[in-house]
């Protein structure tokens, strides 16, 4: 794509030049983006876009537990064993132990299994049902955590066992994460527990550095939450005229060709409801609707939908762009989330195929040799909600230490029952992780025991926070642009 | 080790291999001196014996009697170690396990189902060594059938509901937990995959 720009720098520029007429060999530099490699990586992706025809709901959740721990429990295993075999507790050696019922007392030994953490506050329906009277409303809380009287469980196919000590109620763990534990039964039958593993970061590709001296950046926004009516914030139009390279001076056009790829990545479309629909809720107004049964029509707004496909649209006439679904977009609704249908963007679908695409969440993408695992940030709100803590970043780094990006699934976290794969196992770590829809931006780098390095991003909403995450492929260095109009506050 | 290339042979080859890593020698040696007789027999096509691969050992082409009696001291071994354990999965005697999962490819013609054959009821007799008791309500319920829901009821293959039990084989296969060989060959035959006694987990239409 071509971007004009006045030969001038930015910062001064000569008056005359201005005020003058058009000179007829003047020449502009113009910037162009490099044709760039962006691929899907599919044998990770196919699992988890669900083809129609083989959708079932037949089967049970257990089919998912049941895989989770048959893949993990070898790799978890592996990682214990090298570190507690040979190893002696009040001279007495630990050994591995089968099955979590088969541990007999006073003997240390080490078992894996499945967290389960039975919370008195998580909501159960069974409570609701058993109570006869309601009393108050529940209050909505954001976090079912409580430390004193949650009990942490370990699970397999035989049973399960009461974790009890000190270590374990100082670990991050949630339901669904596959650990391994050294201690000994008590008095009790409480497994008390000395020690935990983690299966740890999956191996990681090298990835290929390229020759080049250009930068090549992968732009990261989500929660664009467009509404398209006239509150509709300026900082959208401003981010969308910086991507296609038409906003501010010759640096910064510079900077914007630089972007190869831009991932939207959650809550692209907003809930909010129309104003037509606002004034039809007025007593007066009330009284003379018709009755209508079924499907009222005349309450859908389409204008996110239009502004967006607008947005979009332009945007993929300059740069490569991929749209991921949120919690709150039109798709469904239970992990992993179909991709958006096309249908619902006709101006942008026309680039389907070269520039635009559909993605599902979570994705995985393969772009210039950069390995990246992306979420709309369901798995991390989700576990942001069963621990104490609000450090979004140490729980996206658990989740690659678990091996696994989505854990409270199906527990928590709605997700399709699937029988033959756990299509949330990281067989692989990324280089880029992001969590779209995060309430702030974050940012930092972690270091596996292999010397994988992944740069972990918590991309923050862009309707509250106007901010947009540049990544640099080579260097994965994070860098963040925000836009703001003056007077609002916003930093 | 190599395997044989069951998953890249073409469908269209009339040769009836199975792949051999995951099966019992006892199969194995009925497999080269019954089955192929009764089937070229019935099916009129010339098969070929199984080549040995290095998983089994020189003992492939041992007498029967010698079979029985490896695995009679098999049985003992396993009698042992499964008897905490009602469901574990039979310890197929493999030598060494495989990364590469390959996926059986099924003949294109269905054989029909012997329901007599005896290594059914040989393969089912083992499988209940690790028993306390007898299993009870089963008098008038042929092999095949009661083979299939001990199948059904072993843990290590994980859940039974909502998935036919050849999906259920099939993923047990994948995850390399080396389901019985005999069930796979009672699950592809005709009736195996037409009836819903023999195809279908035995909470099907209960749950």
């Amino acid at each position: 794509m071509n971007i004009m720009a006045p030969v001038a720098s930015s910062s001064t520029l000569d008056i005359d030049y201005l005020l003058c007429d058009p000179k007829e060999d003047e020449t502009f530099p113009t910037f162009e983006r490099r044709a760039s490699s962006r691929e899907l990586i599919s044998k990770y992706n196919d699992e988890f876009v669900l083809k129609n025809t083989e959708k079932t709901y037949e089967q049970q959740y257990a089919s998912l537990y049941f895989l989770r721990l048959t893949v993990l429990k070898p790799r978890v295993s592996k990682v214990a064993a090298e570190a507690w075999n040979g190893m002696s507790i009040l001279n007495q050696e630990v050994k591995a132990v089968d099955r979590v019922l088969d541990v007999r007392q006073g003997e240390f030994c080490w078992i894996v299994g499945t967290v389960y953490i039975e919370m008195t506050l998580k909501p159960n329906i069974l409570d609701e049902i058993t109570k006869e009277f309601w009393t108050t409303a529940p209050i909505s809380k954001d976090k079912f955590a409580d430390p004193e009287n949650d009990a942490i469980m370990l699970e397999d196919e035989s049973g399960r066992v009461n974790l009890v000590g000190s270590t374990i109620k100082s670990e991050l763990l949630v339901t669904g994460c596959v650990v391994a534990v050294l201690g000994s039964e008590t008095t009790s039958g409480d497994f008390d527990v000395v020690d935990i593993r983690f299966p740890q970061l999956a191996p990681q590709l090298p990835r290929k550095m390229s020759t080049g001296h250009e930068r090549k950046y992968v732009a990261l926004v989500s929660g664009l939450e467009v509404s398209g009516d006239v509150h509709e914030s300026y900082e959208t139009s401003m981010l969308f005229e910086y991507l296609m390279g038409e906003l501010g001076g010759s640096d910064d056009s510079k900077h914007a060709s630089e972007i190869i790829h831009v991932i939207v990545a959650g809550n692209s479309f907003s809930n909010r409801r129309s104003p037509l629909s606002r004034d039809d809720e007025s007593p007066d107004n009330f009284q003379k609707k018709k009755k209508k049964y079924g499907y009222d029509s005349s309450s859908y707004n389409s204008k996110p939908t239009e502004a967006l496909d607008c947005l979009l649209a332009d945007l993929s006439a300059s740069v490569s762009v991929d749209i991921m679904p949120g919690d709150q977009d039109p798709t469904n609704y239970s992990y992993p989330q179909q991709p958006i249908n096309a249908a619902l963007v006709p101006r942008s679908r026309r680039f389907l195929g070269s520039s635009f695409r559909s993605v599902s969440n979570p994705c995985w993408w393969d772009i210039e040799g950069l390995r990246i695992l992306g979420t709309g940030g369901q798995p991390i709100d989700d576990i942001f909600k069963y621990i104490e803590g609000d450090d979004r970043l140490q729980m996206m780094e658990t989740c690659l230490r678990w091996q696994h990006c989505a854990p409270t699934a199906p527990d928590t976290l709605w997700s399709y029952p699937f029988r033959d794969c756990d299509p949330f196992i990281l067989n692989e770590t990324p280089h880029l992780f992001f969590a779209g829809n995060q309430p702030e931006f974050k940012t930092k780098i972690i270091v596996g025991e292999d010397g994988q390095r992944v740069r972990l991003v918590a991309v923050p909403k862009f309707s509250e926070t106007g901010k947009v995450v540049l990544v640099d492929v080579d260097s994965l260095a994070a860098e963040v642009v925000t836009f703001a109009l003056n007077g609002t506050g916003r930093d | 080790m190599v395997m044989a290339p069951q998953a890249k042979r073409s469908r269209s080859s009339s040769t009836n291999k199975k792949p051999l890593a995951k099966q019992v020698r006892l199969t194995d040696s009925f497999r080269q001196k019954k089955k192929l007789a009764s089937l070229q027999s019935v099916t009129g096509k010339k098969l070929q014996p199984h080549s040995p691969t290095e998983v089994i050992p020189p003992a492939a082409s041992q007498t029967p009697s010698d079979e029985f009696e490896e695995s009679a001291r098999e049985i003992e071994t396993e009698g042992e170690v499964e008897s905490q354990e009602l469901s574990a999965a039979p310890e197929e005697d493999v030598q060494k396990g495989t990364d590469e999962q390959v996926v059986p490819v099924e003949p294109e013609v269905e054989e029909p189902l012997d329901y007599d054959d005896p290594q059914y009821e040989a393969y089912f007799d083992k499988t209940q060594k690790v028993n306390i008791a007898a299993p009870i309500h089963q008098q008038g319920v042929s092999t095949v059938v009661r083979i299939l829901k001990n199948f059904d009821l072993t843990a290590a293959y994980g859940p039974t509901v909502g998935m036919t039990r050849l999906q259920r084989w099939r993923r047990a296969e994948k995850l390399g937990l080396k389901p019985p060989e005999v069930v796979y060959k009672i699950l592809i035959s005709k009736e195996g995959k037409s009836m819903d006694e023999l195809r279908e987990g035995y909470l099907y239409g209960q749950i």
